[in-house]
């Protein structure tokens, strides 16, 4: 009996392609197919610590709701949520300076609350560089700790 | 012929399921190359196993009998092997044997908001299709403007039962989209994720609602663009109110009925001031939409 060399990279192959196949199939057929959500991250993200590195001023707003912004907020943080925009933007545009760079938080790396405030910042007040803090108030009690 | 399952222990002087390094690699590669390998090497064996597996089930022929099988050696082995197929189903259907399961009707939800809309309901029906009780032990929502109710948290095999997603619209506009993730006991499927899309209606479009102008500068006149989103056709826009009344505001028509122009220019460029221009735009169905664009001295 005579044994083919195997190779590797070739059962590697064979079996994502073969993966491919059920996977191809329930996406287009499957009736009860999972929800299918892609969000583009239009603002870029940055870590805390390259914040406190920055030597551009900095204003930070915060995206949570306001019974949470209440209890604890970073100390000079504005108040800005989609819930009160309209309400809240004043108070946004009075603490902004030009050549500041704007920071959005919310709770923790799960909500999406800052990426959509950032993104409504830039579309409709383009106020500069706007950016999403990386796991958010979580990350800055860390810090803090 | 069955092929050989190729899964082999090795048992060299390095201890069981080390790799006796091979006369290639006799210099002593860097240790992150012989992690890299080391990983190659299992996943190859892992892929010849399944290879061998599929290999088994999808061979024709006669295949052996259990005595018949018994009495070869793996390696010898004359054919296809009848108790592999078995194997194969007894494998893959394991996990779902005993378990509860939520079968859901729906995982995305799609609302169109009215306006003057203050909440989105989105209603998520399922059942439980296993057979024994599943127990939803979190619902996390991706927003705290996003509430999810459930009535309780237990459901017996075949019980139904709804997730509501109660959605604050607040001063949203355009398509959003609310992620409830779902997590059960159920290890078959511990996490579910329900999407509530909503499409919050807006009737104008605009290039900006923030003009600046630097203190002490020029103060020329500044230009926001405002066109009537599809769909919508207006009858007028005015600018109705200014404050504090540090600057002049007008509109300009660019297109009747889709596009104007506002134009702003403030009269004082002495110190940092915040002025706001409401624009009212009326539309062919009676409509009206408050328009506020900020004129900031900084």
């Amino acid at each position: 009996m005579s044994h083919r060399p195997r190779s590797l990279p070739r059962d590697c192959a064979f079996f994502l392609l073969l993966a491919f196949v059920p996977a191809g199939l329930t996406g287009w057929l499957h009736p009860k197919k999972p929800a299918w959500s892609w969000t583009k991250p239009a603002v870029e993200q940055v870590e805390l610590a390259d914040v406190t590195r920055w030597s551009a001023p900095v204003l930070w707003v915060d995206a949570r709701e306001e019974s949470a912004y209440a209890i604890a907020h970073v100390p000079g943080a504005v108040l800005l949520n989609e819930t009160g925009w309209e309400r809240l933007l004043p108070g946004f545009l009075q603490a902004w300076r030009p050549g500041q760079r704007i920071v959005v938080y919310c709770n923790s790396e799960r909500c999406n609350a800052s990426d959509e405030v950032a993104r409504r910042l830039k579309r409709e007040l383009n106020p500069g560089d706007v950016f999403v803090l990386k796991g958010g108030w979580s990350a800055w009690q860390q810090n803090q700790r | 012929m069955t092929p050989s399952l190729g899964l082999t222990l090795h048992r060299g002087t390095g201890g069981p399921g080390r790799h006796r390094p091979s006369a290639a690699f006799a210099k002593d590669p860097p240790t992150g190359t012989k992690q890299a390998l080391r990983w190659l090497s299992i996943f190859g064996q892992i892929a010849r196993y399944l290879k061998a597996i599929l290999s088994a089930f999808f061979a024709t022929g006669d295949p052996p009998t259990l005595q018949q099988e018994m009495n070869y050696p793996a390696a010898n082995s004359p054919g296809p092997i009848r108790w592999s197929k078995v194997m194969v189903f007894a494998v893959l259907l394991f996990p779902s044997l005993g378990w509860g399961a939520l079968t859901w009707e729906n995982q995305k939800v799609e609302l169109t908001a009215r306006l003057g809309d203050k909440e989105a309901v989105g209603l998520f029906p399922f059942k439980n299709t296993g057979q024994a009780a599943v127990t939803i032990t979190d619902i996390h929502t991706s927003c705290e403007c996003t509430v999810a109710e459930l009535p309780k948290r237990t459901y017996a095999a075949g019980e139904t039962g709804v997730i509501r997603a109660v959605f604050t619209l607040g001063d949203r506009m355009g398509p959003q989209d609310r992620l409830v993730t779902v997590t059960t006991n159920d290890p078959t499927a511990p996490q579910t994720m329900l999407t509530l899309r909503v499409d919050i209606p807006d009737r104008l479009s605009y290039s900006s609602r923030m003009l600046h102008w630097s203190v002490g500068g020029s103060g020329e006149a500044k230009t926001v663009e405002i066109s009537a989103i599809a769909g919508n056709r207006l009858t007028a826009i005015e600018v109705r109110e200014i404050a504090p009344k540090q600057a002049t505001a007008r509109i300009d028509v660019i297109e009747a009925g889709r596009k104007y122009r506002l134009i702003i220019q403030p009269s004082r460029l002495d110190g940092p001031w915040t002025i706001a221009v409401t624009c009212v735009a009326k539309f062919e169905d009676g409509g009206q939409h408050s328009l506020l664009v900020y004129a900031l001295v900084r």
